[in-house]
């Protein structure tokens, strides 16, 4: 391998070439063998395989040099060269293929959001946009701000921060075996959270949980389960009427954390969470209400 | 070739005989021992197709007489893959090869020991891997640089000649196993 890397190019286009190069005698049989090479493969085509070719080239020739003069003003090399190239037309450049592209789209986007603005499950100001543009056409469908479960849902979003204080409150306050419940709580705000973009589903699957579960979880669930499904919202929240006021206790609970820990911030925020919790007391107080029923 | 090779292009651009007879007399016998070297079955009918596509595109091509070598070997060489490719897909058909067995090579002394050397050289270029094989080929007949060559095989400079260094050990080193007698004209030239 260092026998031919420490030849320079020149040599080594020497000995390409069928000679050796000077001062490098043991290379003389090896620049032999690339000089046979040369003179084994290249041999000219016999005189009739020449003759053959020539005759196809030059009237190949001729006929394209023919082709050029007799429309020289257009023939350029660029027209010429795309002339045997398969032309690319552009599939959209059809006023009828673009009207199937655009209905094909619309009829796409419609089967893809039609059944969830329906159930009212979109975000509130995507809901409430699609609410009023369907309107125009005719169409009802449910505005965000209409509908109470967005309330509740907005309300669990705003609570799922606080939710993850009450699940640390709840954790002391409410079962004492129940840190696993708890650990499900924080499912459950997680839950509250898949809520908060598609309620239809995410939001009853935290309401599940709720009734199998216990604890603070249940309030914030509870909030959301009002807003999709009132049913199961009634189902978790008897079993834990006391438990939304654990709930609430539990964003004292929170905030009290947020005091122990001396947290300035984070206390501030707990507070306003508490705050915002108050704030959120209609949903609060609905699920007063669903409780009450 | 290089002088006068842009009134030989000019010429042959508007279908001038002489000036493709010349361009053929030229090619012809590098790109038939290229096609050879690799093995094509029917290497003189894809010269026939590379010298015809040569015919159609000439339009496109600008450059030196080198360049338009290496673009003329650059043809070949792809149509010399497409030539493997459809016989890869078509049932193999053995047949002697009287270049092997000798059984049939009349004519001249000097074209039986030019074939005596092909013999061997072909064992020899046949055991090369196929990267080194193009490498040495193209250097040795087509005669191009290093440049060129990598223009042809689609590799950079740096790889065709770290490819020319390997493919010369293996040379070498079949040499040293074969012995001399394989090679009579070498033996003869010494």
């Amino acid at each position: 391998m260092g026998r031919f890397s420490k030849l320079t190019d020149r040599e080594l286009d020497q000995l390409i070439a069928g000679k050796a190069p000077s001062g490098n005698h043991d290379l003389t049989e090896l620049a032999g063998v690339l000089h046979d090479v040369k003179d084994g493969f290249q041999r000219p085509p016999s005189s009739e395989t020449a003759a053959r070719h020539l005759a196809a080239i030059t009237q190949m020739a001729s006929t394209l040099a023919g082709d050029a003069q007799a429309s020289p003003a257009t023939e350029t090399p660029a027209n010429s060269r795309s002339r045997g190239l398969l032309t690319m037309r552009n599939p959209l450049s059809n006023t009828r293929a673009r009207l199937v592209v655009v209905i094909g789209a619309a009829a796409l986007m419609l089967a893809a959001f039609g059944g969830v603005a329906h159930a009212g499950a979109l975000p509130t100001p995507v809901q409430h946009t699609v609410s009023d543009v369907a309107g125009g056409l005719g169409i009802s469908l449910p505005n965000g701000d209409d509908n109470p479960g967005d309330q509740g849902d907005q309300n669990a979003a705003d609570q799922d921060t606080q939710g993850d204080d009450n699940d640390q409150g709840t954790a002391v306050v409410t079962e004492p075996g129940s840190v696993a419940q708890d650990d499900q709580g924080d499912d459950n705000s997680q839950g509250d959270q898949g809520g908060k973009a598609g309620h239809g589903s995410k939001s009853d699957k935290g309401g599940t949980t709720d009734q199998g579960g216990d604890n603070s979880q249940g309030d914030d669930n509870s909030h959301g389960d009002q807003g999709t499904s009132t049913g199961t919202a009634d189902k978790g929240d008897q079993g834990d009427n006391s438990q939304g006021d654990q709930g609430s206790s539990g964003h004292s609970g929170g905030s009290q954390q947020g005091d122990d820990n001396n947290q300035g911030d984070d206390n501030s925020q707990g507070d306003q969470g508490g705050s915002s919790g108050g704030g959120s007391g209609s949903g609060s107080s609905q699920g007063d209400d669903n409780n009450s029923q | 070739m290089d002088q006068g090779f842009a009134e030989t292009l000019a010429a042959a651009r508007v279908g001038a005989d002489w000036a493709w007879a010349e361009l053929y007399a030229d090619l012809a016998p590098s790109l038939l021992g290229y096609a050879r070297g690799r093995r094509a079955g029917d290497a003189e009918d894809v010269i026939g197709e590379v010298f015809l596509q040569v015919v159609r595109d000439l339009h496109r091509f600008e450059g030196s007489s080198g360049d338009f070598r290496a673009w003329v070997f650059a043809i070949t060489h792809h149509r010399l893959l497409d030539a493997q490719r459809r016989a890869a897909r078509r049932p193999v058909v053995l047949t002697p090869d009287p270049d092997h067995h000798g059984a049939t090579a009349p004519g001249s002394e000097e074209e039986t020991f030019a074939r005596l050397a092909e013999r061997g050289v072909r064992a020899i270029i046949e055991q090369l891997p196929p990267d080194q094989r193009d490498v040495l080929l193209l250097r040795v007949l087509a005669d191009l640089t290093v440049d060129q060559t990598g223009h042809v095989l689609g590799k950079s400079p740096a790889a065709v000649k770290a490819l020319q260094r390997r493919g010369l050990e293996a040379v070498q080193r079949a040499i040293s196993t074969r012995g001399e007698t394989l090679w009579p004209i070498a033996a003869l030239n010494q």
